[in-house]
């Protein structure tokens, strides 16, 4: 009986979606990560890796089990739960790579910022069910943003640029599901935008004080003129755009990536990853891995617009907008038609708490879904 | 009731989905557009970015003199290098390289730890050090063989030599004029290397082999130039002069046979030596030629027909030009003098007389057809070009002092071109050192080709100044350097310098140019010493090293001596009051005491090098025919039978510095009495005595000579 309503009610799309992605991933992270062996094992990332997607594929089902709705009523706790998180690792967060973003229990390091987006996602959609469909003035969107924008402050000054556009991307996807009018949303965020803009140029021009660091500037006006700085800061996007380049249409093959395997590309197994895709496995890989993730923008759109309520239409929103901003800014920013920002690309980089976060994701998806209208009722 | 998304939802959603499909297409493109437009481009940078060519030196060319002895080899070295990322305990590699290399420590660390991939720790060091580094097996530190330039001679021939820097490139001398010839071209060995500077094992390694440089045959003698460094070395030593040079050329073809200057330098270690004494005075200063012009001033007046040899000049000590007087050296006047007797007594006064019948006008034509106005053309770096004021400036009062050779300046190079003109039969020649280059293996030869160059003076010009200069060696100032039969022509130069724009009276050059045999000259002599001490005149300075050269030039290159009707008189006269020749005897073998005893016997001289012992080598050898008193030269080995004496040596004749060091080496004391050049020594030369038994020395002015500047 449960085995039968298991066959026909779980999304088994997005489930070979994910799967297939997460082995890609592994795959992947084993040939970026060869060359960098830890105590003379060159496997020593793959490992670590494959033991995050075990656990990841675990937590996936867990949640997907949980019912949705009981986390509606739990958003304050998770909400306020989080902002303690956040506000810690702020506070005693250990420093790397010029961010404070790490949080460790024993060996064991954490990064509040990713299981924030789950977290934010589910406190932000109990919210806006409460007016979908009723934020028709544009007063209507202030609470939200401070809902939204509390966290991001904390994540902000770790610092963690990339995290805190997720978030702005994912209030924007929910405030246009949830009703609010795209004129406001348009006003809203673009006056954001002129406003970073002007507030960086200012900063440039007379040494106003901008709550970035000097890579983060550096890595703006990188994007706006790539050969300034070919081997300081403009350094990363032309070795990636030479690995990217260099794959042609089937790539060098796997572990055989010259730019990769020779640290020429930097990040290699983190941010960068799609550039060692683009290297070893050409336009045909990158193709694939594409697809994999439209298929899961794909369903996560269907997911919300099929929910049984607004709150987990809103959640299926908030799921796909953080995914498809995710990838959309990852891929952009390897293929240099994006700034950098330091933003992982979902379920391939390395990192733990990203890849637990996705899959606590999915599985949040593959709940609603399983709990979605039924037509027969 | 919970609100149910309505139909405004799905078209929310479908444009949610519809905006990433789109944005996904954007990327799609951009990915074609990298991997297929731009694709072979950036798959260029991708190996580009990884390999890097390593050069490997090519070997520079030897330096042979003319007659294929070597004067500056190369020989392979290691050099020791690190790839600082590999290195794996910096401070304490750092430590025992400072130990071994004799460096410093901080400066060794800093090398170790720099941000490269590949850093020179120390370059072409001796093979003791090298194999020392080596045993240590420190990771991280590589070695390369390099290329070292070596002149197995010293410091002979330096200025001619030059050097090359570290990087085997020439910085002086024919090492820096033939620098593209010697240096070839390099080989390179393309390395892939990762980011980090790894070498890559396996990887993609292209050699391109370096191509050797040429071969350079000069064409000095180092026979000619050792006599040159000696009578340099003993100019040093007794004038003390602040620079001096011997340049010896042979003036029918201007080929250099031998070019040293004092101070000089060891070119193998170049930089110990202040960079003043890598100075070619020879071809890089000007000096004051003094009386040594002369010959031009009257080559120039003979060929411009202004004078001719029966032609008298009056000399009462003085000559009125202008407003001004002109003395001659000679407070009364030489009197009534013909040409020859002008040049003979260098007669100022008969100088400024031709200088004026040749006019402004035909002493620049002179100037500019001798050279003198120009660079020649030799094949050494640093050439200088003489001065000449402007021909408008110039009044009768300064042609009349240019005449004599007084107030112009030439380089000593320029000065014995024009002489060679004069005793060539005219043809102004490029002086060179370079003869010929050949392949690396030595087989392929190209000579350089030198123009013989113009005819700028008559044969008859030619062939009339110098008998002139001849007189001026056989019975004019130039006694000095007259020896019977060498047929030697030539002209002493004393003249004050200008210090300060101010006439020193304390301040000289003291110079002698000349050439012989005088009638087809082969071998053409400038000896310029830039303020001697003591004895000043060039008769006295430069004339002696002039003869002793002469002398053994003509020995080394067997020029043969010819005798004139009243020399041979001489000599017929001089041989019939003493046995015509002697046979030397065989004493290789003897004890020194017996040898020279012997050699006494023989009615023969002596002088011994090598202190004491057993005789080892006779020079001349066994049964040879010689006149009477012939020097005989002993080479000793130490350790003979006679071992607890030493043989006091011949000092007569020798300055009281040199006396002091001959006899120093023997082991003996002096002890002086008077001053002037050693005249009589007791106990006499060849005497055994013991170890630092005191030789009395009697010095004595050398006999005055009245000699004009």
């Amino acid at each position: 009986m449960l085995y039968r309503r298991l066959l026909k009610d779980v999304d088994f799309t997005l489930v070979i979606a994910v799967v297939l992605l997460l082995g890609f991933g592994l795959v992947i992270q084993a040939s970026a990560t060869a060359n960098m062996p830890v105590g003379g094992d060159p496997w020593h990332y793959t490992k670590r890796h494959a033991a995050y997607v075990a656990v990841g594929l675990v937590a996936m089902v867990a949640t997907m089990v949980v019912d949705y709705r009981s986390l509606a009523r739990w958003s304050k706790v998770i909400y306020v739960s989080n902002l303690l998180m956040l506000g810690a690792v702020a506070v005693m967060g250990r420093a790397a790579m010029g961010a404070q973003r790490w949080f460790y229990i024993g060996s064991l390091s954490i990064q509040p910022s990713e299981f924030a987006k789950v977290a934010i996602i589910i406190s932000l959609a109990a919210h806006l069910s409460r007016r979908f469909d009723r934020l028709h003035r544009f007063t209507d969107l202030a609470l939200p943003f401070i809902h939204v924008g509390v966290p991001v402050t904390l994540i902000m000054t770790q610092p963690d640029l990339g995290t805190s556009l997720v978030f702005s991307a994912v209030l924007l996807g929910m405030l246009f599901i949830a009703g609010a009018r795209w004129t406001h949303l348009a006003a809203v965020y673009g006056s954001a935008l002129a406003a970073a803009v002007t507030w960086v140029i200012l900063h440039l021009e007379y040494g106003i004080w901008i709550p970035l660091k000097t890579y983060q500037l550096n890595r703006l006006i990188v994007f706006a003129n790539p050969n300034i700085d070919p081997l300081g800061a403009g350094y990363h996007i032309k070795q990636a755009l030479v690995a990217i380049g260099s794959g042609h249409f089937l790539g060098k093959g796997l572990f055989t990536g010259t730019q990769s395997r020779l640290k020429f590309l930097p990040m290699q197994h983190t941010d960068f990853v799609f550039a060692v895709v683009g290297e070893e496995l050409g336009f045909v890989g990158a193709l694939v891995l594409l697809t994999l993730f439209l298929v899961i923008i794909w369903r996560g759109v269907r997911i919300a617009a099929e929910a049984k309520d607004p709150f987990g239409t809103l959640v299926a929103t908030g799921v796909v907008s953080m995914f498809a901003f995710h990838v959309l800014v990852n891929v952009g920013m390897t293929v240099s038609i994006m700034p950098i920002t330091g933003i992982p690309l979902p379920f391939i980089s390395n990192g733990g708490s990203a890849l637990l976060t996705n899959c606590i994701a999915v599985g949040l998806l593959l709940g609603i879904h399983y709990r979605r209208r039924k037509i027969t009722f | 009731m919970a609100t149910q998304p309505g139909i405004g939802l799905r078209r929310r959603v479908f444009f949610l989905l519809a905006f990433c499909v789109v944005f996904s297409l954007v990327l799609v493109g951009r990915l074609a557009h990298l991997q297929f437009v731009r694709g072979a481009e950036l798959r260029e940078k991708a190996f580009n970015v990884r390999v890097r060519p390593v050069p490997i030196e090519a070997r520079r060319g030897v330096i042979y003199d003319r007659m294929g002895r070597e004067l500056a080899v190369s020989v392979n070295v290691d050099s020791i290098f690190a790839v600082p990322s590999e290195v794996d305990d910096p401070p304490a590699t750092a430590q025992r390289l400072a130990e071994a290399l004799d460096l410093d420590y901080e400066w060794v660390l800093g090398r170790l730890i720099m941000n490269e991939s590949f850093v020179w720790i120390s370059r072409k060091v001796s093979d003791e050090v090298s194999q020392v580094v080596k045993m240590m097996g420190l990771s991280g530190i590589g070695f390369t063989q390099e290329s070292r330039r070596v002149y197995p001679k010293g410091s002979l021939a330096a200025h001619v030599l030059g050097f090359a820097g570290i990087d085997s490139q020439g910085l002086g001398g024919v090492e820096y004029s033939y620098d593209r010839q010697l240096r070839g071209t390099p080989g390179s060995i393309v390395i892939e290397y990762d980011a980090i500077g790894h070498q890559i094992p396996q990887a993609m390694h292209r050699y391109f082999p370096p191509t050797d440089g040429q071969v350079l045959v000069l064409t000095i003698d180092e026979v000619i130039q050792s006599m040159v460094e000696r009578e340099l070395d003993q100019i040093m030593l007794t004038n003390q002069p602040k620079h001096a040079t011997i340049l010896v050329m042979d003036p029918d073809n201007g080929e250099i046979l031998a070019l040293g200057c004092r101070p000089s330098f060891d070119p193998n270690h170049f930089a110990d030596y202040p960079e003043a004494s890598w100075r070619n005075f020879a071809v890089s200063d000007t000096y004051h030629p003094g009386s040594t012009f002369k010959p031009v001033t009257a080559a120039a007046a003979v060929e411009a027909g202004v004078v001719s040899w029966d032609d008298h000049f009056a000399c009462g000590g003085s000559i009125g030009v202008e407003d001004r007087r002109v003395n001659c050296h000679r407070r009364g006047g030489h009197g009534s003098l013909d040409l020859t007797g002008v040049i003979e007594y260098s007669c100022n006064v008969g100088f400024v007389q031709i200088g004026l019948r040749l006019g402004i006008p035909g002493f620049y034509e002179y100037w500019h057809a001798l050279g003198l106005d120009s660079a020649t053309g030799i094949d050494l770096p640093g050439e200088a070009v003489s001065l000449l004021m402007p021909e408008k400036d110039c009044r009768p009062i300064d042609l009349a002092v240019m005449s004599f050779g007084q107030t112009l300046t030439v380089t000593p190079l320029e000065l014995a071109r024009a002489m060679a003109a004069i005793c060539n039969g005219g043809y102004l020649v490029t002086p060179h050192v370079g003869k010929e280059l050949r392949s690396p293996d030595g087989k392929v030869a190209a000579p350089l080709e030198w123009p013989r160059g113009q005819q700028v003076l008559s044969t008859e010009t030619s062939r009339e100044v110098s008998r002139a200069m001849e007189a001026v060696v056989r019975i004019g100032t130039g006694k000095a350097a007259y020896m019977p039969g060498y047929r030697l022509a030539g002209k002493t130069g004393t003249s004050q310098k200008t210090v300060g724009g101010v006439v020193s009276s304390s301040a000289f050059v003291s110079s002698f140019c000349g050439f012989g045999p005088a009638e087809d000259p082969e071998v053409l002599i400038l000896v310029v010493v830039d303020e001697p001490q003591g004895a000043y005149y060039g008769s006295q300075v430069a004339a002696p090293p002039f003869g002793r050269l002469m002398r053994d030039i003509y020995r080394y290159l067997e020029i043969p001596l010819v005798y004139s009707a009243e020399e041979e008189e001489e000599r017929v006269e001089r041989e019939s009051r003493a046995p015509s020749e002697v046979t030397v005897p065989g004493v290789i073998g003897r004890p020194l005491g017996e040898a020279l005893a012997l050699l006494q016997e023989a009615g023969l001289r002596a002088e011994v090098s090598g202190g004491d012992g057993d005789v080892a080598a006779q020079t001349p050898g066994p049964n040879a025919s010689v006149p009477p008193g012939t020097l005989v030269l002993l080479e000793v080995v130490p350790g003979g039978p006679s071992r607890d004496l030493v043989v006091v040596p011949d000092v007569t004749g020798r300055s009281m510095a040199e006396a002091a060091l001959l006899l120093e080496k023997a082991g003996l004391l002096l002890t002086v009495e008077g001053s002037g050049m050693a005249a009589a020594q007791n106990p006499t030369a060849g005497t055994a005595v013991a170890p630092g038994t005191a030789v009395r020395v009697v010095f004595e002015p050398p006999a005055s000579e009245g000699a004009p500047p």
